[in-house]
């Protein structure tokens, strides 16, 4: 689940580094003038809080308002100053939290967030119920992930396009861009807990945990996509200019180590290997719209129809040019 | 570096143990050519140097030089790769090499150089560059579009947390390919690279940087406006200095900053034709030709989404 902060305090981002660290929660900081564009700025299914010190007094009073109208999501304040007289009153107007200047100082654990959330009687499940899907969240991380259950991740097939001049230049050549490759997109995923699940010579499947909030795999797909000449001029040394395309999409399979995943049966996987090997375009990075519900606000934009293939729409992100 | 007595004596033990005065005349006058060892000790040209008083006096002089590092890459050329013809077995070469490594420094066998270990210390010169000295270096020049206007229209810490981002953007790009920011003045900075493929490194941090920025304007940017940032890149020979305003004077650090105000759009990365010409020629063709007089000066990059 994201956390977001609204605060042009500096530094603001310590009281939540232990969070941060905990992996269980992504913590974004956005200014404080944007919480003043009122209830309709803040993103569904997060937690939000506003740093009242960002803020003068008068606007205080309108924002704690505005966050109290706010439904899917909770909020919290953060009073580096102790301005807040009547912090029970903040409760009465559905604050889930409070951070006054004790706590500022010291930071805060994530127990306390999921302390929040009970609190709040938040259940990432009750998120998820509009979508009406059967997801089984895997979480943040690997940590509660087991082999032989089944869970909901994140699927990215990643495959390079570059097949006939890779062919063409004999083993010792393809051996060492597919290996630059393959350590190349594990520097992009790693930050977002995702892991080469199965890997076919030009390429291989991606899974990422899910926890039924906005997915930093799209921010994966989606950086892999604007280094593609980094990429090329850096990783590789090699007069070739890489093109390679993505798909992404969410749902259920059974879990297996990596390996040993020759009896798996998804339709989920058969999706994935679908729209990006039979569907997709060179140099697309496309995904379904179950997959859409997930991407973070700031990079829907880049996102455009690309029709339908298998009954679910499909959206590209923009090209790179 | 602090040279510690204790490797200023095994130096010297070393030396003395490992060539004869005149050999290792030959070595002082490697570094410092005018090197005149009787003048220096004070004997007559005539008489015959003791070795142990050489040597001490030439490992003196190099630790007062600042060029202790360097006479130890001389003694490991004697003893690897030989001098004239000949190997110089040096003794206690290992346990030289350690203690330097124990200072923080080591050894780069590409460029023949000790260099700061990143792991304990950075400094702008890499603690190799002598001031005076002439060196071939890549430059890489950042400034945030429109910093007055901002520092108006918004408040300080906000703007300042902002800053830091960006900073810490291009710290993470510069880092990784051993740069070093020579100057920053809150808005923008000079970073400098020497080691490796240093012309490349500029280029690609470049990249990088424009790429980074790309996506934390629109993931995280505090400023209900995108941040907006010319970078440019560009190498030449400048003379060292210690002296940041006298570094400025070099012409390929002025032309750089030219480069970034004069030919730079925002969000876009620059680079002379001195960086063009080491980039792979698939690599080059993705980039955008900047044309004076019906030639090309300059190539640019940035990151367009399709419309």
């Amino acid at each position: 689940m994201d956390i977001i902060i609204f605060s042009n305090t500096k530094n603001i981002d310590k009281i939540f580094s232990a969070v941060s660290k905990s992996k269980k929660f992504s913590v974004r900081i956005l200014p404080a003038a944007s919480l003043k564009k009122g209830a309709r700025s803040i993103p569904k299914q997060t937690i939000v809080y506003a740093d009242l010190s960002s803020f003068t007094k008068t606007e205080a009073p309108q924002i704690i308002k505005s966050l109290s109208k706010c439904d899917g999501s909770v909020f919290g304040i953060i009073d580096p100053k102790g301005m807040v007289d009547d912090v029970a009153a903040l409760f009465h107007a559905g604050a889930g939290d409070y951070l006054g200047p004790h706590a500022v100082k010291k930071g805060i654990a994530s127990k306390r967030i999921e302390d929040v959330l009970i609190f709040k009687q938040i259940e990432p499940q009750e998120k998820l119920k509009a979508l009406k899907k059967d997801y089984i969240l895997s979480g943040r991380d690997w940590k509660g992930i087991a082999p032989g259950k089944e869970y909901t991740f994140v699927f990215m097939l990643v495959e390079l396009d570059n097949k006939s001049e890779l062919k063409g230049a004999g083993n010792e050549y393809f051996n060492f861009i597919t290996g630059s490759f393959k350590r190349y997109l594990e520097e992009h995923i790693t930050p977002s807990n995702g892991r080469i699940w199965m890997w076919i010579d030009f390429g291989g499947l991606v899974i990422f945990p899910f926890d039924g909030g906005i997915s930093n795999a799209i921010e994966s797909g989606f950086r892999l996509m604007i280094n593609r000449k980094l990429m090329s001029a850096e990783i590789l040394h090699l007069d070739l200019l890489l093109s390679y395309r993505i798909a992404m999409h969410v749902g259920n399979t059974v879990y297996q180590a990596r390996g040993q995943t020759g009896t798996i049966v998804s339709d989920s996987i058969n999706s994935v290997f679908h729209l990006g090997q039979k569907y997709a375009k060179p140099g697309w990075f496309c995904l379904t719209e179950d997959m859409y519900h997930f991407v973070h606000p700031g990079l829907k934009s880049a996102f455009v129809p690309a029709g339908e293939y298998e009954g679910r729409s499909i959206l590209r992100m923009k090209t790179v040019l | 570096m602090k040279v510690p007595s204790s490797l200023v004596s095994l130096t010297t033990r070393a030396v003395a143990e490992s060539m004869d005065v005149n050999v290792m005349t030959h070595v002082a006058k490697e570094i410092i050519p005018d090197y005149d060892l009787h003048e220096r000790t004070g004997f007559r040209e005539s008489m015959v140097i003791p070795q142990g008083t050489a040597a001490r006096q030439i490992v003196t002089d190099m630790v007062k030089s600042g060029l202790f590092l360097y006479f130890i890459t001389m003694l490991i050329q004697f003893h690897t790769v030989g001098w004239r013809g000949r190997v110089y077995p040096i003794l206690h070469l290992k346990e030289i090499i350690r203690e330097i490594n124990e200072a923080g420094y080591i050894y780069d066998p590409d460029n023949k150089l000790f260099v700061e270990d990143p792991a304990c210390h950075k400094t702008r010169n890499w603690g190799v560059l002598v001031p005076g000295r002439e060196y071939l270096l890549a430059f890489l020049r950042l400034d945030i579009v429109g910093n007055s206007q901002l520092v108006r229209k918004y408040p300080e810490d906000l703007i300042e947390s902002t800053y830091a981002d960006v900073r810490r953007i291009v710290e993470k790009a510069v880092d990784k390919r051993n740069g070093r920011i020579w100057s920053w003045e809150g808005d923008g900075g000079l970073i400098a690279f020497y080691f490796g493929n240093k012309i490349v490194m500029a280029a690609l941090s470049g990249m990088e940087i424009v790429n980074e920025l790309f996506m934390y304007n629109l993931l995280h940017c505090r400023l209900p406006e995108p941040v907006r940032a010319r970078v440019a890149a560009h190498a030449g020979i400048i003379e060292y200095s210690s002296d940041v305003e006298e570094l400025m004077k070099n012409d390929p650090i002025k032309e750089t900053i030219q480069i970034e105000s004069r030919f730079t759009k925002p969000n876009t990365l620059t680079i002379s034709t001195t960086i063009s010409s080491k980039l792979e020629g698939t690599i080059v063709k993705g980039l955008d030709p900047i044309k004076e007089d019906g030639r090309i000066t300059y190539y640019s990059y940035s990151i367009n989404l399709e419309q």
